[in-house]
């Protein structure tokens, strides 16, 4: 008998201290890819995600992330919600303010991606290697942009509050917030990395010539005015901008890749991409564009981009685009030699943006420039000062320019993060400064002692 | 009998503290379930407010 008790708690005795990491889920190498088509075919999942706008791709969006964001925006006007389409359009940024959280998984997870590829893919002694990693550090490099852009305040100082960095593949891994400064060095030397590996192979859609587009967007984000300038030069060197004919066929494209166009979205269509377009673009046409932006439109039919964007009673009609196109370096130009205190060249941006789309146009001059606005949004600009004609007429620039491609909402974090309200059944909503800026996940908050979150989420 | 309950009490001794490494790894137990933050709730117009979109309004129905 005692035998036989014996060798029953044997096994069991056994069992019990044998599993020390039985909840231990790391794959230790089983699931990881080992030759570079592996780990191309992991990337080009990603990649697809964005060629036919998958709702859920967080990089360069698809037209429901970009319509959104000009919902949130002061470009369209909520007040003027036609009904009972315009019901179901989000009101304000509050309304979608938890959603984002999703978001900032879901780019961590293209980081997550990009880790597994950069930590494991040794060789770089093929060409197929060499485009693989150089899209990984190049679509990290974009992912911790967005992060910084999104769920960061606007850049004051490198020692305010970045991102939580990871940069290997470890899933217990629970990082604190860095700081803006590291943050920013790491999103250059991903996307200074990519641009060593020189990935001109359009199938992988983050070419050198992207990544230096994101590098000169990162710069003019964090004010280093100097190198978003050097960036965006080498880029309208080789992408100048268009003809008026050229630049009508670019925008108005539903899914070529035209013109001085580095990267866009959607450029394959499905069903369900083309169902999800179809719709969003019926959905724009409730709410008309707001008569402060209408009125930037001072040369109205001459303006190339009036008829462009305006149908009868200011219903949208362009064409929505996610991506990135050498117009805005143009802008960043302009706008960097003005807080450079270089009034001539902010001007020749200017007006070199302003005579491609205004055949007829006047140039600025120092002496012409529009008075400041006491109507418009923006009072001050991204240093906090206020408005100079020159730095206004840069914006509203902007403004015309990239309408409709996800553009102001950023603009208006970017420069003073002003309040305003729009109303609805009745009721006042009001976006908030804070609101600008994202939550932070709640389960992030749970699970990561001494993670702070941003100001205004408290509850 | 007494031998029995000796290699019960081994044996129950041994399934408890066996079986556990890490007995707190999982966070600590929170009040609620809540995954979404406190939004500022909406508040009503004032007659100058509606007078303000009355004439955002009448603009865009004019045009």
């Amino acid at each position: 008998m005692k035998r036989f008790y014996f060798v029953t708690l044997l096994p069991l005795f056994a069992t019990f201290i044998s599993c020390k990491q039985f909840l231990d889920i790391k794959p230790n190498g089983k699931t990881i890819p080992k030759t570079s088509d592996e780990f191309a075919s992991l990337l080009h999942n990603r990649l697809n995600e964005i060629d036919y706008a998958d709702n859920s791709e967080p990089l360069i969006g698809s037209i429901g992330s970009l319509t959104d964001i000009e919902y949130f925006s002061d470009n369209l006007d909520a007040n003027l919600n036609i009904f009972p389409g315009g019901s179901n359009l989000p009101v304000y940024v509050g309304q979608k303010l938890n959603e984002q959280q999703t978001r900032y998984s879901t780019l961590y997870q293209r980081i997550r991606d990009c880790n597994i590829i950069i930590d494991n893919l040794k060789t770089e002694d093929n060409e197929e290697s060499k485009n693989v990693l150089g899209t990984a550090y190049a679509m990290r490099g974009v992912a911790y942009f967005l992060l910084l852009r999104e769920f960061c305040e606007p850049y004051q100082s490198d020692d305010q509050l970045g991102v939580p960095l990871v940069t290997r593949f470890d899933m217990e891994e629970k990082p604190l917030r860095s700081t803006y400064g590291q943050s920013i060095h790491q999103i250059e030397q991903d996307l200074n990395k990519s641009i060593s590996y020189h990935v001109s192979d359009k199938l992988f859609r983050f070419t050198e010539d992207v990544s230096r587009a994101y590098l000169a967007r990162l710069h003019f984000w964090t004010k280093n005015w100097d190198n978003a300038i050097s960036q965006s030069i080498t880029l309208i060197s080789s992408y100048p901008m268009l003809d008026t004919t050229e630049y009508r066929a670019m925008i108005q494209s539903k899914n070529s890749q035209l013109g001085n166009t580095l990267l866009r979205s959607y450029i394959f269509n499905d069903q369900n991409g083309d169902i999800t377009y179809s719709n969003e673009s019926q959905a724009i046409q409730f709410r008309p564009a707001s008569k402060d932006f209408f009125d930037l439109f001072t040369e109205k039919e001459e303006d190339v981009r009036f008829n462009i964007i305006f149908g009868k009673k200011r219903i949208n009609k362009k064409n929505f685009f996610a991506g990135v196109r050498t117009d805005e370096m143009v802008l960043i130009l302009a706008e960097a030699y003005a807080h450079k205190g270089n009034e001539d060249k902010a001007l020749e941006y200017l007006n070199l943006i302003r005579s491609k789309r205004i055949p007829k146009y006047v140039a600025y001059t120092a002496a012409n420039l529009p008075a400041i606005s006491t109507t418009g949004l923006i009072k001050v600009d991204a240093d906090g000062k206020p408005l100079t004609p020159l730095i206004q007429a840069i914006l509203n620039e902007r403004r015309k320019e990239l309408y409709g491609e996800g553009d102001r909402f950023w603009e208006l974090k970017r420069n003073g993060s002003p309040s305003f309200w729009v109303a609805s059944n009745g009721r006042r909503y009001t976006t908030y400064p804070y609101m600008y800026t994202f939550p932070i996940p709640r389960t992030d908050m749970q699970i990561i002692n001494g993670l702070i979150q941003n100001p205004g989420y408290f509850n | 009998m007494k031998h029995r309950l000796i290699l019960a009490a081994i044996a129950l001794g041994v399934l408890t503290f066996a079986a556990c490494k890490k007995e707190n790894e999982v966070p600590p137990k929170q009040d609620g379930y809540i995954l979404n933050y406190a939004i500022p709730a909406p508040t009503f117009l004032t007659d100058d407010e509606r007078d303000i979109l009355d004439a955002k309004r009448d603009e865009w129905d004019n045009l």
